[in-house]
């Protein structure tokens, strides 16, 4: 008698095995992600065709409530009001009404609202948006969480919310995670408009821009431990950073959470102190990258490398890697294949290997 | 068994990637498709055993496409994990994909995709098994591969399928016994062999 898990046994089903992904996936997949959903590329099921009229008539009455509920790309009236708490991810320009406080979103851009009476509280976590507030209301936005609100009553403004890949910067620390920094910005165009951090509050004049950095010391990549570089902390930063502010606490005290809160709260205090060092690592990944498309191999290990000295990223050091297998150089090619992980060693061995390089 | 799939598993992306790519970072995007590229391309490549071939990438582009919209709904904490939600979807892809009318018939023998220098026992052992995929029907086909390939529990293979865990235990077991049965007649020293030691 065999038992069930153990009828195919003596067969490796292992030796089945799937030709590698494609070279470029993630290009191609981040090019169709950022197309219109209706580019789709494969659709779903057929079903009989009485399902396609059933479904037909259920995105019709969708496409009809969506019509009223939301203004589509170029509306140029404002749109319906909103209720008095929601949330929109805008798929393309929209105008968002909350009672006499209007907003003109950006694609893309993330909002959360709850009006409180008069008061408007708003989160906006990401995007551009431009708002119009109200004489008798008092908008409240919470940008970036990055312990700063935006406080604005009777006034048109804008604020954005980027997220400042360019500007990377090494922590110290044993820490394997890392993160983009926001970078917020509040330009007022006419109105009462305070921004409050950490205590302080500025306000912001008519005609001007206020930039709400990052602090220094809190906001930054932490990055894995094998490649670091240390630098003092360039104090002539800190005219850009607001007052501290110690508001929260996380819910726990690791320190991932401590850098998705901004290293609030006393307990993130030993994450707080590291030290940091300004670097760029995206350039010269992009120039890293351009070279390799252009076969200039040896020159794009040089740019991986420069970026590797800034942050030590899985990605940069598969790009050095494949760049020092293509340029055969053997000593960089083993030295990174042994940074790789296990997975992606069997992945990416025949790169040195078709270059004559054995990477082990 | 596992062993096939747990040597394919890729380490989790860590907590704040996601968290960036639930906001719609690009480069934490990037590193979530190449992170579990392998395994969703391998999933539908067997899946599609033998048909179809041509729409694998195409369809590997749209699990990660419709994964990467859906991210932000995506609960880490909920009870399926990054890459077993991500092979659902993959899954379901497929499976639509099988549903359509077929233009060419199905391969009888799977091309290979072993390397030049694959022992030649073991190239006839892949087309083996290939083939006696190939003959499977495709809920059977997908339930056995989310098993053995993907180290799936019979839960969440129930939940990526929508099926009662009793269906995807007598699915298994059909699938196996099919496969097997396949086997021991393309293979029968091997077969043999575990009759024996049995």
């Amino acid at each position: 008698m065999i038992d069930e898990d153990d009828l195919l046994a003596p067969y490796d089903l292992s030796a089945w095995e799937p030709p590698p992904p494609p070279a470029g996936l993630a290009d191609a997949v981040l090019a169709r992600a950022k197309e219109p959903p209706a580019a789709s590329a494969v659709e779903l099921a057929r079903e009989p065709r009485r399902w396609g009229w059933i479904a037909g008539g259920v995105v019709a009455v969708a496409a009809v409530v969506i019509a009223i509920l939301v203004r589509l790309p170029g509306a140029a009236a404002p749109g319906p009001t909103a209720p008095a708490h929601g949330e929109v991810i805008a798929d393309g320009a929209r105008t968002l009404s909350i009672g006499a406080t209007s907003a003109a979103l950006d694609p893309g851009t993330e909002v959360r609202w709850r009006r409180e009476g008069r008061r408007i509280l708003v989160d906006q976590p990401r995007g551009r948006a431009t708002w119009n507030v109200d004489a008798d209301d008092t908008l409240v936005i919470d940008a970036g969480a990055m312990g700063a609100s935006v406080e604005a009553t009777g006034a048109s403004l804008r604020v954005e919310v980027e997220m400042n890949l360019a500007d990377v910067r090494t922590i110290t620390t044993s820490g394997v995670t890392a993160m983009a920094v926001a970078l917020v910005t509040v330009v007022v165009y006419e109105g009462h408009v305070n921004v409050t951090r950490g205590g302080q509050t500025v306000n912001v004049v008519p005609g001007t821009t206020h930039e709400i950095r990052p602090e220094p010391s809190r906001s930054e990549l932490a990055v894995g431990a094998s490649s670091i570089e240390q630098a003092p902390f360039d104090d002539r930063d800190t005219d850009r950073a607001p007052e501290r502010t110690v508001s929260r606490e996380p819910a726990r005290c690791d320190e991932v959470s401590c850098v998705l809160s901004n290293y609030a709260g006393e307990c993130c205090a030993e994450y707080r102190d590291i030290e940091i060092t300004d670097c760029d690592a995206v350039a010269p990944m992009q120039r890293g990258e351009q070279q390799l498309a252009n076969g200039d191999a040896a020159a794009a290990l040089v740019s991986f490398e420069a970026s590797l000295a800034c942050v030590h990223d899985l990605r940069a050091v598969k790009r050095a890697y494949i760049a020092a297998c293509n340029s055969r150089n053997a000593a960089k090619a083993r030295r990174y294949f042994a940074a790789l992980p296990a997975s992606e060693r069997s992945r990416l061995d025949q790169i040195c290997i078709r270059n004559g390089i054995s990477p082990e | 068994m596992t062993a096939v799939a747990i040597a394919r598993r890729p380490e989790p992306l860590d907590e704040l990637t996601l968290r960036r790519a639930q906001r719609g970072d690009e480069r934490a995007w990037r590193e979530l498709v190449e992170r579990y590229q392998q395994p969703v391309h391998a999933l539908i490549w067997r899946l599609l055993a033998g048909r179809a071939r041509h729409r694998v990438e195409d369809l590997v582009q749209e699990t990660f496409v419709r994964v990467l919209r859906a991210l932000p709904s995506f609960d880490p904490s909920g009870p399926a994990s990054l890459q077993t939600w991500m092979l659902t979807i993959a899954t379901r892809l497929a499976l639509n994909e099988l549903r359509r009318p077929e233009p060419q018939p199905l391969a009888a023998e799977p091309t290979s995709t072993e390397r030049a220098d694959t022992p030649a026992e073991r190239r006839r052992l892949a087309s083996a098994i290939a083939a006696g995929m190939a003959a499977l029907p495709a809920a059977q086909r997908a339930v056995l591969v989310l098993r053995e390939y993907h180290d799936l529990d019979y839960q969440e293979i129930a939940t990526a399928l929508e099926l009662d865990l009793g269906t995807v235990k007598s699915r298994l077991a059909r699938a196996r016994t099919a496969l097997r049965e396949h086997l021991v007649v393309a293979l029968p020293e091997l077969g043999g062999r575990h009759d024996r030691r049995g």
